[in-house]
């Protein structure tokens, strides 16, 4: 970013440290759109999550199982041992549930409100074109409800269900019944039984046996109203040797108050069923003080169940102010498959305390994990990780490769890995490193023409390209783009 | 976060005079000894403690609440030599093989009334650091309660290649905590080797506090071969001004439960510090080793290799498996550039159920730094087995023989001679 | 009547507290092929660094002009947009970086800088596989990241190819033929060749005069001790060859134009 000093001067400030001198860069993505929420009051009592479960005209198990979720809630502490630092949330100064005006019973793009649309056509995410030329399926959420729901048919040929969760409890409520909650129960951590006890919507997915999903399934989530919880509840069911491909990807607009976001997501894949989930994610991570952005406490796992079944998870998060998330496999087929690859840039005062959970339960299961962590500015950036093989999970395989990226000096990046091997036939292998961008590397782009700003992010996507290359085409160059957007201005 | 020294807090005296150094270390261990009383032992919920079986707490408590005060600790300290001299200390007088004397090696009981000064102040300087560090809970505990241990000074003139060794051995005593301050001025070099022999039904509590001036190289070998029921928790701290190198080689073979702390800062430019451990863990044994690094200076470097092997187990209930773990951690802070670090650790499982764990942690807040970190636990390979098998090797000796080779990477860094012996003794596969 | 393309005066550079040009002057004609010769520490390798601008290296006096213009007053990459090239020694790695992406991107942006028009890939992968059989690299190398693993003789000819890409005024080669077997080497000079004919200036650093057999100066410089102390043809080549740089510095005005 060329600003109007003095060329010289700039020069000389460029020259005397080309990769630390920080300058922040405005949120590309922060407006807020006006549009009056069916708000519920504000505050966390058993009559919100029945206000909640009622607007969604639930079953009764439903019901019962998001208040066992709420007592439970209420006796349970927030978590305090990651490495982040934040002013406490008040769990009552928030309202649990909006949604907007527009009933989500729409055939047509052309009936959801055109302010929404237009917000993401800000987002440079038009539906229709995202539609017609990558064939992609959008089930977009906006607040807490569904509100265009697409290519229903061409899925529902195939039988691939695909809409919302609260759509699904109506529909398709013995699935959502023998499913929801066996990966991750309603009491398995402070965030995620919150999560159980008020979540609003989120997406529902079942591959029946056999099935190849025809296209790649996507989300758009967006937070909008003010100090609105967002808690979305996804659902992804990969029957007997079928596959899908997931993808999500989110920004949030501009807010000064802190938002918070505890979503769950949880995946099933039985006997040689493949789910390769996919996120970008892009939420304000607030301004260059650190006011702002988005708390992102999301329980994200997938329990390979079947058989030779595999789930990967692909991550790039550039977004949120505090993001504190370990997507999950658990290995319970023999010769199941996990994977896990991770881009975490963290800029300005952003803090990520991410990684994975590996837990080796079948034989011969295999896992990958591949991290790379960028910090800028003043971010704290931590890799976590835990790689379990049980006793029972002969010739169990793990290999873990954790890289970290510093620019500049008033950042930290962090690694802690936990390594468990219960079983003598089977392999753990970790590898870590850390490093700058050199001065060298730097020099040797810019000697052939590049701008200082333009080689950092061609290093820092030459570091990135292990993960980035797990992507889903179209996806893989939007991620390259943000990496760009987010590290813009951080060199003079 | 690493400790920091601090000013005096405690210790006022009524009059108003300067309290004297020795009526200060009084004060802060008489506090230490009451804090004690409100703090619970270690459990598995704490971060360094995780992967230590829960019995092992239950027997921490029994030996707490049998302790007596009785004054009956016994070191022998001689010099790995052909004339191998071998000095007694019962609470009295510790008398000093000649030579050392000659070289200016002062040797001494930590609590002794003849004591000088300075180390006075040392001690001091060492208590007041333990007790701002509120988390290690048993060197705090150690430090109000050590009832002896050794000073030792090692002045800049000497320089020596034979180790001064220093057994520690059993008493009647079922809890016992020594507290150990080793001390090398300036431009000294030399070794030590410690063994530390436990007794069946005691539990050591062993705190080693090593200060390392500028230029100082000091290399420590550390043993344990205690009896399979006795308990060892070790503690190993040192601090390292400039260009200061500090070596420090332990093998855990024995008892039942051994626990070996080493925390070393890197105070000052171009301070280095290579720590390596070995550890042989076999029926229902649990070693643990907890390592911190703690990069405070530009231009500092350190390298933490370990290794382990566990084998021969057998199942009874899951309190009784070998377990090894290894928790790690590279801290470099904002100041520390140039700072190279890295850290290693591999296991070997040769028995099923038995658990291997590890955390191999680093903590970076500088950018300019080039650290590394690996672990790797599974097998012995099955191709190599087969390939010695072919030519002739039984199993067990094809096993050994791997099994060796794998060590080889720490067992060649102990120095030729007797010290290479006695380190290495112990390894009979 | 010749241009000068690169012209320094009086030029006086540090390295972190210590001199290591001192008072140097130095001009390169358009289309000349002049050869930098001299001992270990001379300065040669600072001298390139210096005109690509190398944050690291400081000139507290004279001046450096490159075609009229004052050099030091622009960045590493307005240099290298302007048509300065820099042929590294030790080309730097960059893991993760594609090659062919890295070459499309440089040869873009200096497209802009001369008014044509960016390139689609398509177009620049037609274009980069011709002139990829000119310099003999393998088409499996394009896809493998920038400098990594790659033998000295791959890097020398990789930076070649960006040479020709980036299509100069001026390029600095420091030791283009270090490293290279007979073949690389003849593949490098006749690269050079080309060069010249196109009317771009190349300044050759060298130890040794391998490469001057096959692509003859017009003028041979001898730096020591930071500055150019001879300025001479061929046969000062020669002389340097036979006689060693001790005795050919020291000797009184020989072979100088």
């Amino acid at each position: 970013m060329k600003s109007a000093t003095n060329p010289q001067k700039e020069m000389e400030k460029q020259h005397k440290n080309p990769v630390e001198n920080l300058i922040a860069e405005k949120y590309k993505y922060g407006f807020v759109t006006d549009i009056d929420s069916d708000i519920a009051p504000k505050g966390l009592n058993e009559d919100i999550v029945r206000f909640i479960s009622a607007k969604k005209n639930e079953p009764s198990w439903l019901l019962s199982w998001r208040l066992k979720a709420f007592r439970l809630w209420q006796t349970m502490s927030e978590p305090s041992w990651a490495k982040l630092n934040y002013a406490k949330i008040d769990y009552q100064d928030a309202h649990y549930y909006a949604a907007p005006k527009v009933k989500p019973d729409i055939k047509s793009l052309d009936q959801i409100d055109p302010k929404i649309r237009q917000t993401y056509d800000k987002l440079g995410i038009p539906l229709h074109e995202q539609q017609q030329l990558a064939g992609v399926a959008v089930d977009a959420v906006f607040d807490s409800v569904s509100v265009a729901t697409t290519f229903r048919e061409e899925l529902a040929k195939a039988g691939v269900i695909f809409c919302s969760i609260s759509e699904a409890v109506q529909k398709y409520s013995e699935i959502v019944q023998k499913y929801l909650g066996t990966v991750v129960p309603y009491s398995d951590n402070f965030y995620a039984t919150l999560n159980s006890a008020v979540f609003t919507d989120g997406s529902f997915v079942y591959i029946p046996p056999g099935v190849r999903c025809p296209m790649e399934l996507s989300t758009y989530f967006r937070i909008n109203a003010a100090k609105t919880g967002q808690f979305e509840r996804t659902l992804i069911v990969a029957d007997r040797n079928s596959y899908v491909s997931y993808l999500e990807g989110c920004t949030a607009p501009m807010r000064d108050e802190h938002q918070l976001h505890a979503a769950v997501v949880e995946l099933v894949a039985l006997d040689e069923a493949e789910i390769k989930y996919s996120t970008v994610q892009n939420w304000y991570p607030g301004d260059e003080q650190g006011r702002g952005g988005i708390y992102n406490f999301v329980t994200k796992r997938g329990a390979c169940r079947g058989f030779r079944s595999k789930i990967s998870w692909t991550q790039v998060e550039t977004g949120s102010a505090i993001t504190w998330k370990y997507p999950s496999c658990i290995l319970q087929g023999d010769e199941s498959v996990g994977k896990f690859y991770s881009i975490a840039l963290t800029n300005h005062f952003q803090q990520a305390d991410t990684g994975t959970k590996m837990i080796h339960l079948g034989k011969k299961t295999r896992s990958t994990i591949i991290s790379k962590g960028i910090s800028a500015g003043k971010a704290q950036n931590t890799y976590r990780g835990l790689v379990r093989i049980q006793p029972g999970a002969d010739q169990a395989r793990n290999f873990t490769q954790c890289d970290s990226l510093l620019i500049g000096n008033m950042c930290g990046a962090h690694t802690i890995p936990y390594i468990e091997n219960r079983n003598k036939q089977s392999y753990t292998e970790h590898e870590a490193t850390t490093s700058k961008i050199s001065e060298e590397q730097l020099f040797y782009c810019q000697q052939r023409g590049l701008s200082a700003e333009d080689a950092v992010s061609l290093i820092v996507n030459g570091f990135c390209r292990q993960v980035l290359q797990e992507l889903p085409m179209e996806f893989a160059v939007e991620a390259q783009k943000l990496l760009g957007i987010s590290l813009e201005g951080s060199v003079g | 976060m690493p400790s920091k020294k601090r000013q005096i807090g405690s210790g006022k005296n009524l009059e108003g005079a300067m309290p004297t150094v020795q009526d200060q270390i009084e004060q802060i261990r008489h506090n230490l000894q009451h804090q004690a009383q409100s703090i619970n032992l270690p459990s598995p919920s704490l971060e360094k403690w995780r992967y230590v079986l829960p019995s092992t707490f239950t027997k921490m408590a029994e030996y707490l609440e049998k302790k007596t005060s009785v004054k009956e600790d016994r070191f022998v300290l001689d010099q790995l030599s052909h004339d191998k001299i071998e000095i007694y200390f019962d609470g009295k007088q510790l008398i000093i093989p000649k030579h050392l004397k000659q070289a200016g090696v002062i040797v001494q009981p930590i609590l002794s009334s003849n004591i000088e000064q300075v180390k006075l102040q040392q001690l001091l300087c060492y208590l007041k650091n333990v007790s701002s560090s509120p988390e290690e809970w048993l060197t705090r505990y150690n430090a109000g309660q050590f009832v002896n241990g050794l000073f030792i000074h090692v002045p800049s003139s000497y320089k020596s290649d034979t180790p001064i060794c220093i057994k520690l051995s059993g008493s009647t005593q079922k809890f016992q905590n020594w507290c150990h301050l080793i001390d090398a001025a300036s431009h000294a070099n030399t070794s030590i080797l410690i063994d530390a022999l436990g007794a069946d039904e005691s539990w050591h509590n062993q705190v080693f506090h090593y200060n390392l001036s500028a230029d100082a190289h000091l290399q420590v070998y550390n043993i344990s071969t205690g009896q399979k029921d006795s308990l060892l928790t070790q503690h190993h701290l040192a601090s390292l001004e400039d260009s200061a190198s500090f070596l420090m080689s332990s093998l855990i073979k024995g008892s039942g439960f051994v626990r070996q702390q080493t925390t070393i800062d890197l105070r000052g430019n171009h301070a280095s510090c290579n720590v390596t451990g070995m550890h042989l863990t076999q029926e229902k044994q649990q070693h643990h080793y907890v390592t911190t690094v703690n990069h405070l200076c530009p231009n500092t470097q350190s390298e933490q290799t370990f290794k382990g092997i566990l084998k021969h187990t057998h199942k009874l209930n899951d309190e009784k498996i070998a377990r090894a773990s290894f928790l790690g951690k590279i801290y470099i802070a904002p100041q520390a550039i140039k700072t190279e670090a890295h850290q290693s650790y591999k296991a070997l499982l040769l028995a099923p159920e038995a658990g291997i764990y590890a955390k191999p942690e680093l903590e970076i807040y500088a950018d300019d730094v080039k650290c590394s970190h690996g672990t790797a636990t599974g097998a012995i390979d099955e191709d190599m087995l087969f390939y010695l098998m072919s030519r002739g090797f039984s199993h067990e000796m094809a096993a050994t023989l791997i099994t060796a080779g794998f060590l080889e990477e720490i067992t060649n860094k102990i120095p030729e001679g007797l010290l290479r012996q006695s380190f290495l003794s112990p390894i009979s596969l | 009547m010749t241009n000068i393309v690169l012209d320094i005066q009086n030029l006086h550079v540090m390295r972190d507290g210590k001199k290591i040009l001192d008072g140097l002057n130095l001009s390169i004609t358009e289309g000349s092929l002049d050869a930098i010769m001299g001992p270990n520490g001379s300065g040669k390798s600072t001298l390139s660094y210096v005109i690509a601008g190398h944050p690291n290296y400081q000139v507290t006096q004279g001046t450096i002009s490159y075609l009229g213009q004052n050099l030091l007053n622009m960045s590493v990459d307005e240099r290298a947009r302007a048509g300065i090239f820099l042929g590294f020694q030790y080309p730097i790695e960059i893991p993760g970086v594609s090659i062919s992406h890295f070459l499309r991107l440089i040869y873009n942006s200096r497209s802009r800088q001369l008014g044509e028009k960016e390139v689609d890939s398509f177009t620049f992968l037609k274009k980069l596989k011709e002139l990829r059989l000119q310099l003999g690299i393998s088409e499996d190398m394009m896809s493998r990241s920038l400098n990594a693993g790659f033998s000295g003789g791959e890097k020398k000819k990789l930076e070649m190819l960006q040479m020709v890409l980036l299509r100069p005024t001026i390029a600095i080669l420091d030791e283009a033929d270090s490293g290279l077997d007979i073949d690389a080497l003849k593949i490098v000079a006749s690269t050079i060749n080309q060069q010249r004919q196109q009317s771009k200036s190349i300044v050759l650093i060298t130890h040794y005069k391998r490469l001057l057999t096959y692509t003859v100066p017009d003028k041979i410089h001898i730096m020591s001790k930071g500055k150019i102390v001879k300025t001479g043809n061929q046969d000062l080549a020669l002389q340097l060859e036979e006689k060693g740089y001790d005795k050919v510095i020291k000797a009184p005005i020989a072979g100088s134009v």
